[in-house]
C-alpha cells in the first residue's frame, strides 16, 4: 500500500506501486480532472503538484510520492477561485478545455516560484501544449493571475 | 414513423394528448417536471429552460454558440438557460460538427426553433388573456400585456402551450433586433473546465467497465496472425485477450466514406494502466498487406506523375503556354499531417442483447449509430449515443473506427467496455491529410495574370474512401479560377494504402499555400508589391461568376486584403532580417487574409506577428470565434513550422509528441484579429483562417532573404 496527502487527505493505493500517479488519481481516487495526454512527459496534461511543486503524473510511478503531499486540481482551490482559475475564467481561454487543467497546475506552480513572469519566462518556463492553440489566451490569463495574486496577497 | 412527414408528425403530437411535448415523440423526454417545446427546448415547471446543443462540441464553441441563436428567438434571458449537449438524435438535421457547417447550415433551424416556442407560448397566454397576439409581447422569458400590466412566465405558460398547434413561419427577429446574437458570451463549460470536473468521454466510469487497449496492427490493412501473451499475462490487472480483424467486421470500410481499422488484440483489464502495460508487453505475429507505401518513394510517384495525363478539371482559355513565355515554372509538396487531438481516441460502450449505448467524443453521431448498426447488425433504432464533449478533433472523430471496436468487445464481454487508445497509437493509426505535390506554370503581364496552369498529384482520399466522385484534391471553383482568362486545373491520381482522411481546412491546407506562393512568386516576378499585386488580381467587380451555380463575392475578398494590410502596418520600414508576408483566401466558408511578420536571423525563423482579417458573415459570439480563428491559425503555424507524417515499409514513424510536434507557447507570434463585421448570415469559421498561415510566413522569409520555401514543413 502507498500512502500520501491527496488534496489534504490521507489516501493508500493497494495496487502495483509502478503504477504512474496519473492512473492511480484517475482510475482509483477518480480525480479525473488531470488528464492524459501523451504518456510520457511532454504535454503537460497530467499535471499535478507534488509538495507543491508541478510534476507531471504520467511518469511519476505512485512508489515515488510515499508519503508526499499532492494536489490535483480538483484541490487547487473551492469552486475555482484560485487566482489562476479565476484569470482563466476572465480571459475565456479554454477551446476544448482538454488540456486546461494541466495548464492551470502548471501555472499556478510557476507562479509560486516566480510571481510576475516576463513574456521570456513564460515562453521558457511554460511548456504545456494547448493543441486547441489557446496559446494567446494562456499567456494573457499569466500575467492576469500574476496581478491577481500579487493584489491579493497585498490585501491581507 | 417513417411515413409521416416530420411536419404531419409535429402536427400529430400537437394534437394528440402525449403529454407536453410537441414536435417529438414522448419516449423518454416527457417528465412530469418539464414540458418539451422542441426537440431542442425543454421547459421545467420551475421556470428553468434547457436548451439542447444539436452539434457535438470539440472546442470549437457550438455548444454555446447554437443555443444562443435559440435562445435569441425564445426571447430568453442567456444566464437563466441551462445547456445540455443533445444525444443522437434522427430527427435532428446535420447533427455533425465538420466542413466548419455547424452554424451555416443551422442557423435557420436554430432560429425557426426559438421563434416556434415562441410564437406558441405567445398563443398560449393569448388565449389565458383573451388578448390578440399582437398586443403582447416577450421578454426575457415572460410573455407581457403591456396595457394590463400582466407578466406570464414561460413556464406557467408551457403545458398549454404545448397543446397548440405548431405554426407553419413564426415570426422571426429582425436582425436589429438581436439581444444576444453578436455579444461576448462564456462557453457553458467554462466553469467546470477550469475547475476539473468537466466530463470528457475519457472519464467515464461506468459499474463493471472493463479497461481495453487494442494492440493495433502497425498497418490498418493486416491482421493479427497469433499471439503470445505470456508476459503480458503477467501484467496485475490485465485479465484477458481477443482478436478483432477487420476482415471479419466489414472489412477496411464498412460504409462509403467509413474506414473501420479495428485489427488488432485486445488486452482487457480492470483498469487503464494494466491495459496499457498489458498492450505494451503483448507481442503479436502480423499479417502485413503485401502492398506497402514508403512516403519518400511516394513523392517520387507524385512528382514523375506531374508529367502524366491528368484529368482536367477546370480549363478556361488557352492555358498551355511554351517555356518562353512562362514567368514560373515551380513545384511545391506538402506533407501527410495527423490530427493529434489532445484527447487520445477512446470510446465507451455497453451492448446488452441487441440494443447498444455508446458514450463517444464523435463528431459525426449519425454515422456512429449507423457504423454500430451495421458491426453489430442491430436496428439503428436500437442504438443510442451519447455526444460527448471532445478532448479536441480536427476532423479525426468524423469516423467511427474508435467506436465500433469498442462495441464489438462491449458484446464478446457482456460487460461495458471502454477502449484508450495511447498517444502513440493515436498518432500512427490517424487517417491522414493527404500529402501532394503540385505544379504551377504561370505568366503575368503588365501585373496580371494571364495564364494559371496548377496540376496536382497525390494519393485521393475519394478512392481511398470509396466514395463517388472525381477524385480530384483540388476543386473547379478554387481560386483563382474565375480569375485568369487562361486557367487549367488537372489532377493525376497516384492510388496507394496511407491511411486518409478529413484534416482541418481538408484539400485548402494544401492548396492554399500552392496558390498563395505562386501568387506572390509572379508579383515578384513583376516587381510588384504583393498587396497591390493580390488587389489587382481581384479586380474591381464586386461579383465574379466562378462556375454556373458559384456567384463569388470578389469584393470581400479585397476588403479582408485590405483590411490585413492596413492592420498589419504593410510598408512600414522593419528592421534588417525582419519582413512581411501575405496570403489570401476563401475557404470553408470565410474569406481570410493574413500577413505574417517574421525575422530571420542566423538562419533561425521567428515569426513575430500574424494579423488576421476574416469576414465569415455575421459573428455570434465574438469572443468565441476569435479563439478559433487564434486556433486555427495556430494549427496553421504547427503545420509549416514541424508538421510531417513519415510512412516507412508502410508503418508511420512518428509516434508521440518528440518527433510529431506541436507548437508550444514560445513559438506563438501576436495574433491580430479582426473581423469584417457583416450583416450576412453566417458562414464558416472553424477552418478558413488555417490554410493561409503557411503561405504568410514562407511568403514573409521570401521578402526577408530571398529564399523561396516550396515544401513543407518550412527548412530553412
Ligand atoms: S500526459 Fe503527462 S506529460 Fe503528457
Ligand atoms: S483547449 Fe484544447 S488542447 Fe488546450
Amino acid at each position: 500500500m502507498v500512502r500520501f496527502t491527496l488534496n489534504g487527505e490521507d489516501y493508500g493505493f493497494p495496487g502495483d506501486s509502478d503504477t504512474p500517479l496519473l492512473w492511480v488519481l484517475r482510475d482509483s481516487a477518480g480525480l479525473t480532472g488531470t488528464k492524459y495526454g501523451c504518456g510520457t512527459g511532454l504535454c503537460g496534461a497530467c499535471t499535478v503538484h507534488v509538495d507543491g511543486e508541478a510534476r507531471r503524473a504520467c511518469i511519476l510511478p505512485v512508489s515515488a510520492i510515499e508519503g508526499r503531499t499532492v494536489t490535483t486540481i480538483e484541490g487547487l482551490s473551492p469552486n475555482g477561485s484560485h487566482p489562476v482559475q479565476r484569470a482563466w475564467q476572465e480571459e475565456n481561454v479554454p477551446q476544448c478545455g482538454y488540456c486546461q487543467t494541466g495548464q492551470i497546475m502548471a501555472v499556478a506552480a510557476m507562479l509560486e516560484r516566480l510571481p510576475s513572469p516576463s513574456d521570456d519566462d513564460i515562453d521558457r518556463q511554460h511548456t504545456n501544449i494547448c493543441r486547441c492553440g489557446a496559446y494567446s489566451r494562456i499567456r494573457r490569463a499569466i500575467h492576469r493571475a500574476s496581478e491577481l495574486s500579487r493584489g491579493e496577497s497585498t490585501d491581507d | 414513423m417513417t411515413d409521416l412527414s416530420r411536419r404531419d408528425f409535429v402536427k400529430l403530437c400537437a394534437a394528440t394528448s402525449m403529454g407536453l411535448v410537441i414536435g417529438i415523440p414522448v419516449v423518454g423526454r416527457a417528465t412530469n417536471s418539464s414540458t418539451e417545446l422542441h426537440p431542442l427546448i425543454r421547459i421545467g415547471l420551475d421556470g428553468r429552460v434547457t436548451l439542447y446543443a444539436q452539434n457535438p462540441e470539440m472546442g470549437q464553441g457550438v455548444k454555446t454558440s447554437l443555443p444562443m441563436i435559440v435562445a435569441e428567438e425564445l426571447d430568453i434571458d442567456w444566464e437563466s438557460v441551462r445547456v445540455e449537449q443533445a444525444d443522437w438524435d434522427p430527427r435532428l438535421e446535420n447533427q455533425f460538427s465538420g466542413g466548419s457547417l455547424s452554424i451555416r447550415l443551422n442557423y435557420g433551424a436554430m432560429r425557426q426553433a426559438g421563434a416556434t416556442a415562441r410564437a406558441m407560448l405567445l398563443a398560449a397566454a393569448a388565449r389565458q388573456l383573451d388578448r390578440p397576439v399582437a398586443e403582447l409581447a416577450t421578454q426575457s422569458g415572460y410573455v407581457i400585456d403591456e396595457s394590463r400590466g400582466v407578466r406570464l412566465s414561460y413556464a406557467d405558460l408551457s403545458e398549454a402551450a404545448a397543446a397548440l398547434p405548431v405554426p407553419d413561419a413564426p415570426e422571426l427577429k429582425n436582425d436589429k433586433e438581436f439581444r444576444l446574437i453578436g455579444t461576448s458570451v462564456a462557453d457553458v463549460d467554462l466553469n467546470p473546465m477550469t475547475t476539473g470536473h468537466q466530463q470528457f468521454s475519457l472519464d467515464l466510469k461506468l459499474p463493471d467497465m472493463l479497461y481495453v487497449v487494442v494492440k493495433r496492427c502497425p498497418h490498418g490493412d493486416g491482421q493479427p496472425l497469433s499471439f503470445d501473451a505470456a508476459t503480458a499475462k503477467k501484467v496485475p490487472g490485465v485479465v484477458d485477450f481477443h482478436v478483432l480483424r477487420n476482415v471479419d467486421h466489414g472489412g477496411r470500410i464498412i460504409l462509403p466514406n467509413c474506414p473501420n481499422f479495428v485489427s488488432g488484440v485486445a488486452v482487457v483489464a480492470t483498469n487503464t494502466w494494466a491495459a496499457l502495460e498489458g498492450a505494451r508487453k503483448l507481442e503479436v505475429e502480423w499479417q502485413m498487406p503485401e502492398e506497402r507505401d514508403d512516403s519518400d518513394e511516394l513523392f517520387r510517384r507524385f512528382e514523375k506523375a506531374l508529367d502524366d495525363e491528368a484529368e482536367i478539371v477546370r480549363r478556361d482559355g488557352e492555358p498551355e503556354i511554351s517555356a518562353a513565355e512562362r514567368s514560373i515554372d515551380v513545384t511545391y509538396s506538402l506533407p501527410f499531417l495527423a490530427h493529434i487531438p489532445m484527447e487520445p481516441m477512446n470510446c465507451t460502450a455497453h451492448v446488452t442483447g441487441d440494443k447498444a449505448e455508446v458514450w463517444a467524443p464523435t463528431q459525426n453521431p449519425p454515422m456512429a449509430a449507423e457504423a454500430v448498426a451495421k458491426v453489430l447488425d442491430i436496428p439503428e433504432d436500437n442504438v443510442t449515443i451519447h455526444v460527448e464533449r471532445s478532448g479536441g478533433a480536427f476532423g479525426r472523430r468524423y469516423y467511427a473506427d474508435f467506436i465500433t471496436d469498442t462495441v464489438l468487445l462491449s458484446r464478446q464481454f457482456k460487460r461495458p467496455v471502454k477502449t484508450i487508445w495511447s498517444r502513440e497509437d493515436d498518432v500512427r493509426h490517424d487517417y491522414f491529410r493527404p500529402a501532394s505535390t503540385q505544379r504551377i506554370r504561370a505568366a503575368a503581364t503588365d501585373g496580371k495574370i494571364t495564364h494559371w496552369h496548377q496540376k496536382v498529384a497525390s494519393h485521393p482520399r475519394e478512392i481511398y474512401l470509396e466514395r463517388d466522385g472525381s477524385p480530384a484534391e483540388i476543386g473547379n471553383y478554387e481560386f483563382p479560377a474565375g480569375f485568369v482568362p487562361n486557367l487549367l486545373f488537372d489532377y493525376v491520381p497516384v492510388p496507394a494504402r496511407v491511411p486518409l482522411g478529413q484534416w482541418r481546412a481538408t484539400n485548402h491546407s494544401s492548396n492554399v499555400f500552392v496558390v498563395s506562393s505562386a501568387i506572390d512568386e509572379l508579383a515578384h516576378s513583376a516587381g510588384m508589391d504583393p498587396v497591390e499585386f493580390w488587389l489587382g488580381l481581384v479586380g474591381d467587380e464586386q461579383f465574379v461568376q466562378v462556375r454556373e451555380d458559384f456567384r463569388f463575392d470578389a469584393s470581400r475578398l479585397k476588403e479582408v486584403i485590405s483590411l490585413a494590410a492596413d492592420k498589419s502596418d504593410w510598408g512600414a520600414r522593419l528592421p534588417e532580417g525582419s519582413a512581411r508576408g501575405l496570403s489570401a483566401s476563401y475557404n470553408q466558408g470565410a474569406w481570410v487574409a493574413e500577413v505574417a511578420e517574421v525575422t530571420v536571423k542566423d538562419d533561425r525563423l521567428k515569426v513575430d506577428r500574424i494579423t488576421c482579417a476574416v469576414d465569415c458573415g455575421l459573428v455570434i459570439n465574438p469572443q468565441g470565434a476569435i479563439n478559433q480563428v487564434e486556433g486555427g491559425i495556430v494549427e496553421g503555424l504547427a503545420a509549416a513550422l514541424y508538421g510531417k507524417i513519415t510512412v516507412k515499409d508502410g508503418v508511420v514513424q512518428e509516434s508521440n509528441f518528440h518527433d510529431y510536434r506541436f507548437c508550444r507557447i514560445r513559438d506563438i507570434p501576436t495574433i491580430d484579429v479582426h473581423f469584417v463585421s457583416s450583416s450576412d448570415a453566417p458562414r464558416g469559421l472553424g477552418e478558413g483562417p488555417l490554410p493561409p498561415v503557411a503561405p504568410a510566413v514562407t511568403n514573409a522569409i521570401f521578402a526577408a532573404t530571398g529564399k523561396r520555401i516550396r515544401e513543407l514543413p518550412i527548412r530553412l
